[in-house]
C-alpha cells in the first residue's frame, strides 16, 4: 500500500473514531455575544498596557504591598484585553472584528464604585480583586419612545433600555466630575448599533459617543470610568465597573 | 469604523446565517479535523466552538464570502496556537515536578507519525489526505502560497516515508 493510501486510511479511521454531539445554536450565539462584548471592552486596551507598565515600575521600586496590588490589577487588565481568555491570538483570518473605540480599561476605587462619582446609576457589573464578578440583577428599564430625533443619554441612564429606529442616532454624553474619568462608550454589536464618532477628554473626564441604529436587533452601548485615585502615585487598583444602556433597534 | 459601516446590515445578517448553517452541517467534521491536528478530543471540541464563536462575532461586521473556508482556517490557526501553548504548559509542568504522567489517547502509528510533524506540515497532510483539499484550498486554510503548500507536503511525505518505511507515490 502506498504512503498516500495509508495516510488516507489511517486518518480516515482516526477521524471516524471521534463522536461528538453538536451543541445548540443558541450556545454558539451566546458565546459569540460574550466574545463581542469582551472585544468591545478591550478595544483600545492601552490602559491595560499602562497598568502592566506601572506594575513593572513599581516592582522595580520594591514596595511589596504596592507590588501585590498592582500586579493583581495588571493580571485583571491583561485577562480583560484577551477577549477569549486565551493567551493566543489565533483564530479567524482577519483576527478580531473591528471594534469601536473605547480608550481603555477603567476601574473604580471601591466595590461600591458605581454608586459614587458623578453618576448615580450603579454599574452593570463589578470585577472584584479576587477575580469574581458581580452582576447587578434586574436593571431598571425605561423605554423611550422611538422618534425621528436623536436620543440623548447620560451616565444617569445606565441600566436603562431605549428603542431606536434604524437610521436614528443615539448620543451618549458622560460628564466626569470629582476627578472621575469616563471612557469613550463603545458598542458591543456594531452591525446593530454603529458608532459614528466619539472621544474622551482626559482633562475634564468627559466622554461622548454618537451611535446610529444600523439594523434591527439589540445591542449595548457600554462605558467604564476611572476613579480619582487612579491618578495617584502609585495608582490604586480597584475593581472594574462596567456601565451600559441597552438599545433595541426597531 | 468606516469599514464596519460599509457593510450593509443585510449582508451582516446573511453572514450570520451562513456561519450558523456551517455550524449545523459541519460541526462534527471540523471537530474531527481539529482532533486529527491536536490528537486531543476535548481540546478539539473547544477549539471548534471557539473558532465558530470567533467567526460569528467577526462576521457581524464583514461581508460574506466562503464561510466554511473561513471557519476551517480559524480551526487550523487555533489548533496550531493551542498546540504550541500546551507544549509550553507541559514543559513548565516538567520543570516543576519530575513525575508528570502524560496520558496519551490510543492512536495508530501512522497518525502518530503525522502528529509528530511540524505544525504546518501536519496541517497540510491532514487537509490533503483527510479533507481531500486541493493545494490552493490548503494554501487558503494555512494562509500561505500554493508553492509553499507543495513544498510542505513534499517534506512531510519524505519524513513520513522514512519513519514508516513506505515508498511515496511518484
Amino acid at each position: 500500500m502506498s504512503l498516500e493510501d495509508r495516510l488516507r486510511q489511517s486518518l480516515g479511521a482516526a477521524g471516524r473514531a471521534l463522536h461528538s454531539d453538536r451543541p445548540a445554536v443558541s450556545e454558539l450565539e451566546a458565546r459569540a455575544h460574550r466574545r463581542r462584548r469582551r472585544t468591545a471592552l478591550a478595544a483600545g486596551s492601552g490602559a491595560g498596557v499602562v497598568v502592566i507598565a506601572v506594575a513593572v515600575a513599581i516592582f522595580a521600586a520594591g514596595s511589596p504591598h504596592a507590588r501585590d496590588t498592582t500586579l493583581g490589577a495588571a493580571a485583571r487588565a491583561t485577562s480583560t484585553s484577551s477577549p477569549a481568555g486565551h493567551a493566543d491570538n489565533g483564530g479567524a483570518p482577519g483576527g478580531q472584528p473591528p471594534t469601536t473605540a473605547g480608550v481603555g480599561q477603567v476601574t473604580g476605587t471601591t466595590p461600591s464604585v458605581g454608586a459614587s462619582g458623578s453618576g448615580s446609576s450603579p454599574p452593570a457589573s463589578v470585577v472584584h480583586p479576587n477575580g469574581t464578578t458581580t452582576t447587578r440583577p434586574g436593571s431598571t428599564t425605561t423605554t423611550a419612545p422611538a422618534t425621528t430625533g436623536d436620543v440623548v443619554v447620560t451616565q444617569d441612564d445606565a441600566g436603562k433600555t431605549f428603542d431606536l429606529r434604524v437610521g436614528q442616532r443615539l448620543i451618549v454624553n458622560l460628564q466626569g466630575s470629582g476627578g472621575w474619568d469616563y471612557t469613550e462608550p463603545a458598542s458591543d454589536d456594531s452591525a446593530v448599533l454603529a458608532r459614528l464618532s466619539g472621544g474622551a477628554d482626559a482633562s475634564t473626564g468627559d466622554a461622548t459617543a454618537t451611535f446610529r441604529g444600523q439594523a434591527v436587533g439589540q445591542a449595548h452601548a457600554m462605558w467604564t470610568k476611572d476613579p480619582p485615585c487612579r491618578k495617584a502615585n502609585p495608582p490604586c487598583m480597584p475593581p472594574t465597573a462596567l456601565f451600559e444602556v441597552t438599545v433595541n433597534v426597531v | 469604523v468606516i469599514a464596519e459601516m460599509d457593510v450593509p446590515a443585510s449582508d451582516a445578517v446573511d453572514a450570520q446565517t451562513a456561519i450558523i448553517a456551517v455550524f449545523e452541517a459541519q460541526y462534527v467534521r471540523f471537530c474531527r479535523l481539529a482532533y486529527l491536528l491536536t490528537g486531543d478530543a476535548g481540546r478539539a471540541e473547544e477549539v471548534v466552538m471557539d473558532a465558530f464563536a470567533r467567526s460569528l462575532a467577526a462576521w457581524r461586521t464583514r461581508a460574506p464570502g466562503q464561510p466554511d473556508a473561513y471557519v476551517r482556517r480559524a480551526v487550523v490557526n487555533l489548533c496550531r496556537n493551542r498546540r504550541r501553548r500546551s507544549w509550553l504548559e507541559r514543559r513548565h509542568a516538567r520543570a516543576r515536578t519530575e513525575d508528570v504522567v502524560m496520558v496519551a489517547e490510543p492512536i495508530d502509528h501512522v497518525w502518530a507519525a503525522v502528529l509528530a510533524l511540524p505544525p504546518r506540515q501536519r496541517a497540510a497532510i491532514v487537509l490533503r489526505y483527510w479533507d481531500d483539499l486541493s493545494e490552493a484550498q490548503i494554501a487558503a486554510a494555512l494562509g500561505c502560497s500554493p508553492g509553499t503548500v507543495k513544498s510542505q507536503l513534499s517534506k512531510a511525505r519524505a519524513t513520513l516515508s522514512g519513519v514508516l518505511g513506505v515508498e511515496e507515490d511518484s
